[in-house]
């Protein structure tokens, strides 16, 4: 009897621990912290299950065409590839090109200019935005109470079937969490499983002198504001982080992005003005980039050989994450119908 | 639409309440008619006042955590506020909007609740208060004036905080005479504000000069 008491609960330490195991929140340990506060929105696979069906229905939307990956395409790293600037109801077209969507657990800021400050609010921005989805925020509770499957998920998630705007946005944020990129053969090569090609390490090297500041390593964006001085296309005269801060020094700058999965993400920069890397590259060149992080002395202007732009190119496909792309934990969920 | 207040001089009560609902103190607003030639009609009043704290002495009374009242003078629901009071209180704090802190933690509930209509979606951030309405001074379309004031962040943090003193074991409530708002902005100038920045905190300080603490006679 006594040992059966012991084993049992034995056993439901195990059910414990491999429970809170699966809730626990996982990345590399070459990462910085995070900073989305989870003690705030407790994981759960539940509450990702439910974000995930979130993005991908139309019910968020005004005449229920449009749901966030109708902008945000899973096999491109959830940016809206084919489109330089975003399509929402009625086709409208928007001022911006959609972001990647990952590793947003490190992210201060959202939006090309910073405008949205924490992640359970980012999704009122489309949704309520008249060219993207054109709906109301409490349109959208009264859509999802009437439906029984919702009811059901929601359950699920929190106990009781209770539909408020608060577990709505926690939950498509525990989906957006849940998206985390750290399979690269950049990081097999940081964990020393893999070493670079003689390509690869020479465009790494380039990499570290010129792009690294803004981009950092590890997640590829320090997520300061800056110009990369493209020209300002005046059919927009889009201010950038200016509209947020009314700094006249952020006029025109953005956000420094994540070049993770570049090669799927194109086309390339806040107004998809690029579609190719070389397309990219060549721009740098022609602007003759200065590191400015480091001693006056040592400052170089960037002149690229076409032989080095290659090898700069072959690094940043090193950054591609295979396993994320196609992981089918990220796609359309059996449960939206 | 919430019905317009023309020539407003509507009265609403707060009660300052014991924990048995006896009315100690009252608190009331009231809205004057203002002072112009022209009239004005407003559609929308809404507010947030929070972190209502309530002193004597020795003791402070705090409402927190869910210190955060949104209050619209279009449904009468919103405007009974319940304080639990002590007779001898000698100051009252509150402020007229919300905190950075709160503007910057995500989706909350109740009061906070982002489908009030009181937050900004395309730039994160509470709308400390609405006033909408028309007047044949503005010269926008429909003679309609729009004033959404809010931004948390440096320099542009809209909060304003009060705190007024109290006379023990008197009576008293809270005025905000909106004759005061139209008063200190012009109307054929301003009719529209509806991000963060130097309007709104120019519209923010003239909401400001409205309120008062008025004893009541008795
Ligand atoms: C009509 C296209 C469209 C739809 C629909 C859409 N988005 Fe976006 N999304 C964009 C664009 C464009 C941006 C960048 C906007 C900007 O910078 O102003 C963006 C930005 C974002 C960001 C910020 C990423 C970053 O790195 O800053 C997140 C997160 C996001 N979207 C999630 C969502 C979610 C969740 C939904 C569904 C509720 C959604 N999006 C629906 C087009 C769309
Ligand atoms: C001064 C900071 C800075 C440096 C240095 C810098 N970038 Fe950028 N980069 C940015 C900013 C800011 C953007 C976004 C600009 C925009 O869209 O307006 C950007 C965008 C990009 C993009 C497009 C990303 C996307 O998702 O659309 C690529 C690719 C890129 N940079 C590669 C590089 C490479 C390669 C280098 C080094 C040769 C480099 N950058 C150096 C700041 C920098």
């Amino acid at each position: 009897m006594k040992n059966k008491l012991i084993l049992l609960s034995v056993l439901l330490l195990c059910i414990a621990f491999v429970s809170i195991n699966k809730n626990a929140f996982k990345y590399p340990k070459y990462f910085p912290k995070p900073v989305y506060a989870l003690e705030n929105n407790n994981r759960t696979e539940f509450k990702i299950e439910l974000g995930r069906v979130l993005f991908y229905d139309p019910i968020l939307s005004k005449d229920n065409s449009i749901s966030c990956a109708s902008c945000h395409n899973p096999y491109n790293a959830f940016a809206h590839v084919d489109h330089s600037l975003s399509h929402g109801i009625n086709d409208k077209i928007g001022k911006r090109n959609a972001p990647v969507l990952f590793n947003l657990a490190w992210q201060k800021s959202f939006m090309w200019d910073g405008a949205i400050n924490h992640l359970d609010v980012q999704a009122l921005a489309p949704i309520t935005h008249p060219d993207e989805m054109g709906e109301t925020i409490s349109n959208v509770l009264l859509k999802l109470n009437r439906s029984q499957s919702y009811k059901q998920l929601f359950y699920k998630a929190y106990g009781d079937s209770l539909i408020n705007s608060e577990r709505t946005l926690k939950s498509i944020s525990q989906f957006l969490l849940s998206l985390i990129s750290s399979n690269s053969r950049y990081d097999s090569m940081v964990l020393g499983k893999i070493k670079f090609n003689t390509k690869e390490q020479n465009g790494y090297r380039l990499f570290q002198l010129h792009c690294n500041t803004c981009h950092r390593e590890p997640l590829f964006t320090d997520f300061t504001f800056q110009s990369n001085r493209l020209s300002i296309d005046t059919s927009l005269n889009d201010l950038g982080r200016y509209s947020v801060s009314l700094l006249p020094r952020d006029s025109f700058k953005f956000k420094v992005p994540t070049l993770r999965n570049i090669e799927f993400s194109y086309p390339y920069m806040h107004d998809g003005r690029f579609k190719t890397l070389a397309q990219v590259m060549n721009h740098y060149n022609s602007i003759g980039l200065i590191n400015e992080n480091i001693l006056k002395e040592l400052r170089k202007v960037m002149k690229l050989s076409s032989n080095e732009k290659v090898d700069l190119i072959a690094f940043l496909k090193t950054l591609t994450d295979k396993k994320f792309l196609f992981d089918a934990k990220h796609t359309y969920s059996k449960n939206n119908k | 639409m919430s019905p317009s207040f023309r020539y407003f001089s509507l009265l609403f009560l707060f009660f300052i309440n014991n924990a048995f609902a006896t009315p100690l103190a009252k608190v009331k607003v009231v809205l004057n008619r203002p002072a112009l030639t022209d009239s004005i009609a407003i559609d929308v009043f809404k507010c947030y006042l929070s972190n209502i704290v309530i002193s004597d002495s020795n003791y402070k009374n705090d409402l927190s955590p869910s210190n955060y009242h949104l209050l619209d003078f279009s449904n009468s629901d919103t405007i009974f506020l319940f304080v639990s009071p002590f007779a001898n209180a000698n100051s009252i704090e509150f402020n007229l909007g919300i905190d950075s802190i709160i503007n910057s933690s995500g989706a909350l509930g109740g009061q906070l609740d982002p489908s009030n209509g009181m937050y900004w979606t395309w730039q994160s951030g509470y709308i400390n208060f609405k006033i909408e309405g028309s007047s044949p001074i503005c010269t926008s379309r429909n003679h309609e004036f729009q004033f959404h004031a809010g931004g948390y962040a440096y320099p542009y943090n809209a909060l304003k905080a009060f705190k007024f003193e109290l006379q023990p074991n008197k009576p008293f409530h809270i005025e905000i005479d909106l004759a005061l708002f139209f008063n200190m902005i012009s109307l054929k100038n301003l009719d529209h504000v509806m991000s963060p920045g130097p309007n709104a905190l120019k519209i923010s300080k003239a909401l400001a000069s409205c309120f008062k603490i008025v004893e009541d006679e008795k």
